[in-house]
C-alpha cells in the first residue's frame, strides 16, 4: 500500500509540474495572433500598471461571471473527447479573455454577436420579453432594449442598501453594459475603425486649417467653415474617446499618469505629431482587420519594444510577471490539488490502516510551495504584505491553514492534519474564486489602509488566527463524521484529534488575541481610540472570547472530549461571522463591501455547522458507529 | 454563606458563564448597530448594566417573532463581575509556580485591559475640529453633544462664552447660576427637528417665540425622532426664555440647524451685546491651531485617495510655543494631552477636519496587550514543550 501511495504521489507531482510548465511555454504562432504578446502589453487602470490580459480577465469575469468565453454551441467534455477520438476538429468557439477583448476592441461588430452578458434575474429577463431558458445574451440582442433598461435604471432607489433584488439586478446590468462600452472604447473609437488606416493622417492635416479657422471665427473674421467643421468633428470624437476609455495605453514622459489614446490624440493637435505608441497600436489594428497575422505579430513585437524603452525596468518586469501569473493561475492549480489530496487521503483510509508516509507530506509540501509562490508574486506585484482585501485574506487563510496542517501532519503522520488542511485550503480558495468576481484583486488601498507596517502585523496575525480556528473546527467536523458514520474513530485517532484541536485552539486564541490587539494599537495610532466597538473589531473580539470559553470550559472540566470538539465546530461559525458576516452589516470603518449572495452562503454555512453540532449532541455516543471503540479506549 | 459567595465568585463555571454572556452581548450589540448606529449601541450594550435585546422589526418574519427579546447583563456588569472573578479566583487557585506563570501574567493583562476599558468609557472624549486653510481655531466640537451658548460680545477682542451642556437640555429645565449673567428657562427641547418655510407649510403650529428668528414666523419646525444612523445629522432645537432676575427678556427659538448658515441671533441688554445659540458642544484649548496648507494625493489616473495631509502650526502664547507640524493618515499629532488625527478633508473648499481625542489612559492597553501576549506565549509553549517530551517518552 505504501508503494502504491508513493507512486501515486510522485505521479501527481510530475503531472502538476508538467501542467505549469505547459501553461508557461510560448505557443507557436505562424499564421495566428500571438495573444501572449498582446496580453502582455502594459496599460494603466485603477491607479496601477497591469497587463492587458488582466484587464481582459477581470472585465470578462465582471460581465459574464467566467474568465473564458464559450459559445452556446460549445460541445461538452464528452462530445469533445468523442470528436478528438474520431479525428474531428472541435469548432473553435471558445475564446480566452484576451481573445475576446481583442475582438471587442478591433472588431466590435463580431464581438457584439457574442453572448457574454449573464442575466439571471427572471424579472429582468421578463422586462425584455425573454424566457428563462438561457443565461447569456449578446450586445446585439440587448441593443433594442437599452431604452427600457435606462428608464428602469432611472427609477431605482438611490440608496444602495434599500434596493430590491430587481433594482440591484437592473443596476448591475446597467453598470456592466457601460463597462462593456467603455472597454470597446479602450484604444480606438469603435465607430472609426473602418477608416483607421488613414485616420490620423487626415486628422493632422486638418489641425492647422482648423485652428486657423477657429482663430478667425473667434476674432469675427471670415473663416473656412469646412475646415473648422472637420477639425471639430475629430476633436469631439477624441474628447469622447478620452472620457470613455477604461484604461490608458500611452506612457507619459513627465508624469506617472499615463494618457489614454483620446487624451494623447488631443495633445497631438499641439505638437502636430501622433504619439509613436498610438501609431504602433494603429498598425496592430490595421493588420488585425486585414487578417494579416504575421505582420500583426511583428507590429506587436515593435510595440512591446517601445513600451520596454519607455518604462522603468521594474514596472515592465512587474507587468510581465503579472501576465505569467495569470497564465499559470497558481491558485486554480492549488484549488484542484487540494481537492485531489483530500480525496486521496479518504481513499487511503479506506484501504489502509497504516500511518501515512513521507510521500503524502511531499505532495502537500509541493502544493504549498505553489500556493506560497502565488502569494509571494502577488506581494511583489502590489508591493504590499499578503493581506490587503477580502480576496487576499481568503488566499492567505488557505495558505496558513495548509502551513499549520503540514506541521500537524509532521507530528502525527496520520493524514488527518493534512486532509483537514486540504479541505480548508480548498474551501478558502473556492471563496477567493467567488470574490474574484468583483473585479481587480490587486486594487489600490484606501488612504486609511495605506500602511504596510500594520497590514503586515495586525492583518496577517488576525488572519492566521482565522486559519487556526477553522482548522480546529474542521478537525471537529472530522471527529463527528468519523465517529457517527464510520468505525474509524479509534482511540489513536481520537487522541490525536483531541490534541490537534487543543493545539489549534491555543494557537488560534494566541493569534486572534494578539492580532485583535495589534488592530487596537493601529486604531489608537490612526483614529485615536484603541477600541471603537466597530463590527469587525467586535467580530475579532468574539473569536478571542470563543477561544477563552473553549479553554476555560476544558480546564474547568465542563466539557469532555466530545464537547470540546463540538465547541471547536462552533468556532467555524464565529470565524465565518467575524470574517464575512461583519462586512455585510455595512456599518463602521471596516465595512468595505456589502455582499448579498454571500449572505445566503454564510447562513447556509452557519446552519450546516449547527446541524453537525446538533448531530453530535443529539446522538448519544453509544450509538455512534465508532461507539465500541470510543468506550473501550476510555 | 460567605464561603458560598467566595466559591461562586472564584469559580471557573462563573468565568465560562460570563464569557458566554459576553459573546451574546457583543454579537447582539453588533447587530443592533445596524439600527441605532455604533455610538448608541455602545452606550446601550457595552457601557450599561442591563440591556434587553428585541427582535428587530425589519427582520424576516418579525410579525411572528416580534415578542422575542433577550435580557442580558450589560458591559459594565459583565466587566465588573469578570474583574471580581479574575481577582478572587487568583487568590483561591493559583499558587506561585513556574507552571502557572503564563496564566498569571495573562490574567493580570486581561485585568488591566478590563480596567482600561472602564477608564476609556469614563475619561475618553472625542471631538472634531475643522479648520479652513489660512485660518485658525482654538476649540473642537463634540460629535454628539450640544450646548446652549450665551455669548457676551461686548469686548471686541474676546468673546465671553457661557455654555449649558447637553445633560441639562430638557424641556422644563430652568438654569440659573451665579456664574451666568442671565438665567435660562428651557420651554421646549427637541433632540431633533426639521425645518421648513411658513409659506410652504401654512398649517404648521406657530413658533412660540417673540424675539430673534423665531419671532419673524417665517420658519416652521417639526420635531422628529433622533436617529444615530451613519450620515444622519440630528438638529436639536429648543425654545428658551431668558430672565434677568425676575424680568423676562423674551423667548427665542434656537437650533443647531439655525446655528449653521443663519445670521447670529443677537440682542442687547443693559448695554451689553449678547448672542444666543444652540450648537455642537465646544471644547476650548489655550492655544490656536493654524492650517497653512492641505494636500489630497490620489493614485495615478484615478480618484482613489492615497493620502490626506495637513500642514499646521501650533501657537501657544502662554507657553511661548510656535511650531509647525504635519498631520497625515496614520500619523497624528499628540499635543498637550490631546491627539489630532486626520479625519476628513474637503480639498475644494480648503477645509481639513481633525478628530481630536483626549484619552489619558491610552498607554494602559499597550501594557496589558504586551502582558497577555507574553503570558499566552509562555503558557502555550510550556504545553508544547511538555507534549514534545511526552511524545519522546512514548
Amino acid at each position: 500500500m505504501k508503494k502504491v501511495s508513493s507512486i501515486a504521489s510522485f505521479l501527481l507531482i510530475i503531472v502538476t509540474i508538467a501542467v505549469i510548465a505547459r501553461s508557461l511555454k510560448p505557443a507557436k504562432y505562424q499564421n495566428k495572433i500571438d495573444y501572449s504578446l498582446l496580453g502582455g502589453m502594459p496599460v494603466q487602470a485603477d491607479g496601477r500598471l497591469k497587463p492587458l490580459d488582466t484587464i481582459a480577465r477581470n472585465n470578462l469575469v465582471l460581465i459574464s461571471g467566467k474568465s473564458t468565453y464559450k459559445d452556446e454551441n460549445y460541445p461538452g467534455l464528452l462530445l469533445q473527447l468523442y470528436r478528438l477520438a474520431m479525428g474531428l476538429e472541435n469548432p473553435k468557439i471558445k475564446l480566452t479573455a484576451i481573445e475576446w477583448l481583442t475582438t471587442l476592441i478591433f472588431d466590435p461588430i463580431t464581438a457584439d454577436k457574442m453572448k457574454v452578458f449573464r442575466i439571471d434575474h427572471p424579472d429582468v429577463l421578463g422586462l425584455f420579453d425573454w424566457k428563462q431558458d438561457r443565461k447569456y445574451f449578446s450586445m446585439e440582442e440587448l441593443i433594442p432594449h437599452l431604452g427600457t433598461l435606462e428608464s428602469q435604471q432611472e427609477q431605482i432607489n438611490s440608496e444602495p442598501k434599500l434596493r430590491t433584488s430587481f433594482e440591484k439586478a437592473i443596476n448591475q446590468l446597467y453598470q456592466v453594459i457601460s463597462r462593456y462600452r467603455a472597454l470597446s472604447f479602450g484604444i480606438f473609437d469603435p465607430n472609426s475603425l473602418d477608416g483607421i488606416e488613414t485616420e490620423f493622417e487626415s486628422y493632422l492635416s486638418c489641425v492647422i486649417p482648423g485652428l486657423k479657422a477657429y482663430d478667425a471665427q473667434s476674432q469675427n473674421k471670415p473663416f473656412d467653415s469646412d475646415a473648422l467643421r472637420s477639425f471639430a468633428s475629430y476633436a469631439e470624437r477624441y474628447l469622447r474617446l478620452s472620457r470613455l476609455a477604461l484604461f490608458a495605453v500611452v506612457p507619459s514622459k513627465d508624469s506617472s499618469d499615463w494618457n489614454n489614446t483620446g487624451e494623447s490624440l488631443l495633445r497631438s493637435a499641439k505638437v502636430l505629431q501622433i504619439d509613436p505608441v498610438v501609431l504602433a497600436w494603429q498598425k496592430v489594428a490595421v493588420s488585425y482587420r486585414n487578417q494579416n497575422y504575421a505582420t500583426m505579430n511583428q507590429n506587436l513585437l515593435a510595440l512591446k519594444r517601445h513600451y520596454q524603452k519607455n518604462m522603468s525596468e521594474k514596472d515592465f518586469s512587474h507587468v510581465t510577471l503579472e501576465q505569467r501569473f495569470n497564465m499559470v493561475s497558481p491558485f486554480t492549480v492549488c484549488l484542484i490539488l487540494y481537492l485531489v489530496i483530500f480525496l486521496a487521503v479518504l481513499l487511503y483510509w479506506l484501504f489502509s490502516k497504516e500511518k501515512t508516509n513521507r510521500s503524502f507530506l511531499l505532495v502537500l509540501g509541493t502544493v504549498f510551495l505553489i500556493h506560497t509562490a502565488g502569494l509571494v508574486i502577488r506581494m511583489i506585484l502590489s508591493g504590499r504584505p499578503p493581506v490587503t482585501n477580502l480576496y487576499s485574506s481568503a488566499i492567505f487563510v488557505g495558505w496558513a491553514a495548509i502551513l499549520l496542517g503540514i506541521i500537524l501532519e509532521w507530528i502525527f503522520r496520520n493524514g488527518i492534519g493534512g486532509a483537514t488542511a486540504a479541505v480548508v485550503g480548498f474551501l478558502s480558495l473556492l471563496i477567493a474564486r467567488y470574490l474574484e468576481l468583483s473585479g481587480d484583486t490587486l486594487e489600490m488601498l484606501q488612504a486609511v489602509l495605506d500602511t504596510n507596517f500594520w497590514l503586515a502585523t495586525h492583518v496577517v496575525v488576525i488572519t492566521m488566527g482565522y486559519s487556526a480556528v477553522f482548522l480546529g473546527g474542521f478537525l471537529g467536523l472530522f471527529y463527528v463524521f468519523l465517529g457517527v458514520f464510520t468505525r474509524r474513530l479509534d482511540s489513536r485517532f481520537r487522541q490525536s484529534l483531541n490534541r490537534m484541536v487543543y493545539g489549534t485552539t491555543c494557537f488560534g486564541l494566541l493569534f486572534s488575541f494578539v492580532g485583535t490587539m495589534l488592530g487596537g494599537i493601529w486604531a489608537d495610532q490612526s483614529w485615536g481610540r484603541f477600541w471603537g466597538w466597530d463590527p469587525k473589531e467586535n467580530g475579532a473580539l468574539l473569536l478571542v472570547l470563543w477561544g477563552a470559553l473553549m479553554l476555560h470550559a476544558r480546564w474547568g472540566g465542563m466539557v469532555k472530549e466530545k464537547g470540546f470538539m463540538l465547541l471547536a465546530i462552533g468556532g467555524n461559525i464565529i470565524t465565518a461571522w467575524s470574517w464575512f458576516g461583519t462586512n455585510m452589516l455595512g456599518v463602521g470603518l471596516h465595512a468595505y463591501g456589502f455582499m448579498d449572495k454571500a449572505f445566503i452562503a454564510l447562513l447556509t454555512f452557519v446552519f450546516s455547522q449547527m446541524l453537525v453540532i446538533g448531530l453530535g449532541v443529539m446522538i448519544p455516543r453509544n450509538q455512534w458507529k465508532s461507539s465500541n471503540l470510543v468506550n473501550s479506549s476510555k | 454563606m460567605l464561603s458560598l459567595v467566595y466559591r461562586v465568585l472564584s469559580s471557573m463555571h462563573l468565568t465560562v458563564i460570563l464569557i458566554t454572556f459576553s459573546i451574546l452581548l457583543v454579537f447582539l450589540g453588533t447587530l443592533e448597530q445596524v439600527h441605532i448606529g455604533i455610538h448608541e449601541a455602545q452606550k446601550k450594550y457595552f457601557e450599561s448594566f442591563f440591556v434587553i435585546w428585541k427582535y428587530p422589526p425589519t427582520w424576516y418574519a418579525s410579525s411572528v417573532l416580534f415578542w422575542l427579546s433577550i435580557p442580558l447583563p450589560g458591559g459594565f456588569s459583565l466587566g465588573g463581575t469578570l474583574v471580581l472573578n479574575l481577582t478572587i479566583s487568583h487568590f483561591r487557585y493559583f499558587k506561585s509556580s513556574w507552571k502557572n506563570l503564563g496564566i498569571s501574567i495573562t490574567h493580570f493583562g486581561v485585568l488591566l485591559l478590563l480596567i482600561s476599558g472602564f477608564a476609556v468609557s469614563f475619561y475618553q472624549r472625542e471631538s472634531i475640529m475643522s479648520i479652513e486653510k489660512g485660518k485658525s481655531k482654538n476649540y473642537s466640537e463634540s460629535f454628539y453633544n450640544h450646548e446652549i451658548a450665551l455669548i457676551d460680545k461686548s469686548d471686541p477682542m474676546k468673546d465671553q462664552v457661557y455654555s449649558i451642556s447637553s445633560d441639562s437640555l430638557e424641556s422644563g429645565n430652568a438654569i440659573s447660576d451665579p456664574s451666568l449673567p442671565l438665567s435660562i428657562e428651557i420651554k421646549q427641547y427637541h433632540p431633533h427637528a426639521v425645518f421648513g418655510s411658513r409659506e410652504k407649510n401654512p398649517n404648521a403650529t406657530s413658533i412660540k417665540a417673540n424675539r430673534g428668528l423665531g419671532a419673524q414666523q417665517k420658519l416652521v419646525f417639526f420635531p422628529k425622532q433622533p436617529s444615530y444612523a451613519e450620515d444622519h445629522i440630528n438638529w436639536p432645537t429648543a425654545i428658551v426664555s431668558l430672565w434677568d432676575k425676575d424680568k423676562k427678556l423674551g423667548t427665542w427659538l434656537i437650533s443647531s440647524f439655525l446655528d449653521q448658515g443663519f445670521p447670529p441671533q443677537t440682542f442687547t441688554h443693559q448695554g451689553k451685546t449678547y448672542q444666543i445659540t444652540l450648537r455642537s458642544q465646544r471644547f476650548y484649548e489655550p492655544y490656536e491651531i493654524y492650517l497653512d496648507d492641505i494636500a489630497h494625493d490620489k493614485y495615478p489616473g484615478t480618484e482613489i485617495a492615497k493620502n490626506f495631509s495637513s500642514n499646521i502650526r501650533i501657537q501657544n502664547k502662554d507657553l511661548g510655543v510656535n511650531r509647525k507640524a504635519l498631520v497625515y493618515m496614520n500619523h497624528p499629532l499628540r499635543y498637550e494631552g490631546l491627539t489630532y488625527y486626520q479625519h476628513q478633508m474637503d480639498s475644494n473648499k480648503g477645509v481639513t477636519v481633525f478628530q481630536v481625542v483626549r484619552n489619558p489612559s491610552w498607554l494602559l492597553p499597550y501594557l496589558s496587550v504586551a502582558l497577555v501576549g507574553v503570558g499566552l506565549v509562555l503558557q502555550f509553549s510550556s504545553h508544547l514543550f511538555r507534549f514534545g517530551r511526552r511524545r519522546k517518552v512514548l
